[in-house]
């Protein structure tokens, strides 16, 4: 089992050198497992796999679903029928696409096609980093492709999922319904996470995959990811929309508080300080809490300030 | 960049560590491979400089953005 990237976010960034060095990364990989077969979750991988690492063996889930069946599921009561949103990379995979329908079919759900889909499919607003490079565009798009139909949609790719839920869309991704999950009885209406919960779901899952699969122990937590962080709502929209991860305000306030390089305002006792983990420079705003710290607001530059922050 | 940067507010801030008031004062700033000299609220010991909220997502952004449009 390999948690990894198969660098496409490198590739539509235009980024060509990270893209390589990915790419022969996993080749390295693939080659010191043993070459074997790799069964692919997700369709933009599988498209990157098949037009950069051609010499190696895929196989979509979906194939493999079909292949081996579906893990026994309790019966379902009738349904309403649920609209397939094909995501973007699957436009020239039609087995992959026959092999969703005909997995859907198998759990009893009625399915109707939405007026463009399989090879006419449309963007969900991430495909080619629209949503970095223009998000009002992004969120025109997905919140189209949204209103193309009254049902649920059920897709096969996370992106596309999480996207039409932040439209409003009430979507499933095709796992919610082939391995359910007890503790969540309406995975449709799933908000999408925020990138700092991104982050922390894939630090969790590698963690549980290590200690139950493996018996191994994840490295060590990094001590400023001890740092307790309160926030208000409106903040943290704000931080989510400037992309600043909890990881990045724990770094400064930690810098801050190991070196004392920070700034202080007399009159509303809060604290300001800044760090340059890698290329980005971050500064935040904070007070004390009993347990840990009030980010009060953080903003970032890209421009170097050469001595500006003493360490 | 066009100097002055620092806004009165700015002064408001105190270094944390030297306990000192902030001064406007010189400051260099680079962006791939260019340089700039402009006038920031600074420490006047150990030289830590405040970058506004204002400023960074204001001229500076423009000038990062242009910069890399290049």
């Amino acid at each position: 089992m390999i948690l990894g990237c198969c660098g496409a976010p490198a590739w539509w960034a235009g980024e060509e050198a990270s893209f390589q060095k990915e790419v022969d990364a996993f080749r390295n990989k693939w080659v010191s497992l043993g070459q074997p077969k790799v069964i692919l979750a997700c369709s933009t991988c599988y498209k990157m796999f098949k037009e950069n690492l051609a010499e190696i063996p895929i196989l979509s889930l979906w194939k493999t679903l079909e292949q081996i069946g579906l893990p026994q599921t309790e019966g379902h009561p009738a349904v309403p029928p649920l609209a397939v949103h094909d995501p973007c990379t699957t436009r020239r995979e039609p087995e992959m696409q026959q092999s969703i329908r005909k997995l859907i079919g198998l759990l009893n759900r009625p399915v109707e096609e939405l007026r463009l889909s399989r090879e006419k499919t449309e963007c969900c607003g991430f495909g080619g980093l629209m949503q970095d490079a223009n998000p009002a565009l992004a969120r025109e798009v997905v919140a189209r492709r949204a209103k193309e139909s009254e049902l649920d949609y059920v897709t096969y790719c996370a992106v596309c999922r999480d996207n039409l839920a932040a439209a409003g869309k009430r979507t499933l991704h095709l796992l919610d319904l082939i391995f359910p999950d007890s503790a969540d009885k309406d995975p449709a209406s799933r908000k999408r996470p925020g990138w700092s919960q991104r982050q922390e779901n894939r630090a969790r899952l590698k963690a549980e995959l290590l200690n139950d699969l493996w018996g191994e122990e994840g490295a060590k937590m990094e001590d400023h990811r001890e740092i307790l962080l309160h926030m208000a709502p409106e903040v943290q929209a704000l931080l989510e929309q400037r992309r600043i991860l909890v990881e990045d305000l724990q770094k400064v306030i930690h810098h801050a508080e190991t070196t004392g390089a920070k700034l202080v305002h007399p009159k509303t006792g809060h604290f300001k300080a800044s760090f340059k983990p890698y290329k980005v420079t971050f500064w935040v705003e904070y007070s004390p809490s009993d347990d840990g710290y009030i980010v009060h607001n953080a903003y970032t530059h890209r421009m170097e300030v050469p001595g500006g922050t003493p360490s | 960049m066009k100097s002055p940067h620092a806004r009165p507010e700015d002064l408001e801030w105190k270094c944390g560590r030297c306990n000192q008031e902030l001064v406007v004062g010189q400051v260099s700033v680079e962006y791939l491979g260019n340089r700039f000299t402009t006038e920031l609220a600074k420490c006047p010991s150990c030289g830590f400089v405040f970058v506004s909220e204002e400023l960074a997502l204001g001229k500076m952004a423009e000038v990062e953005q242009i910069l890399e449009d290049k």
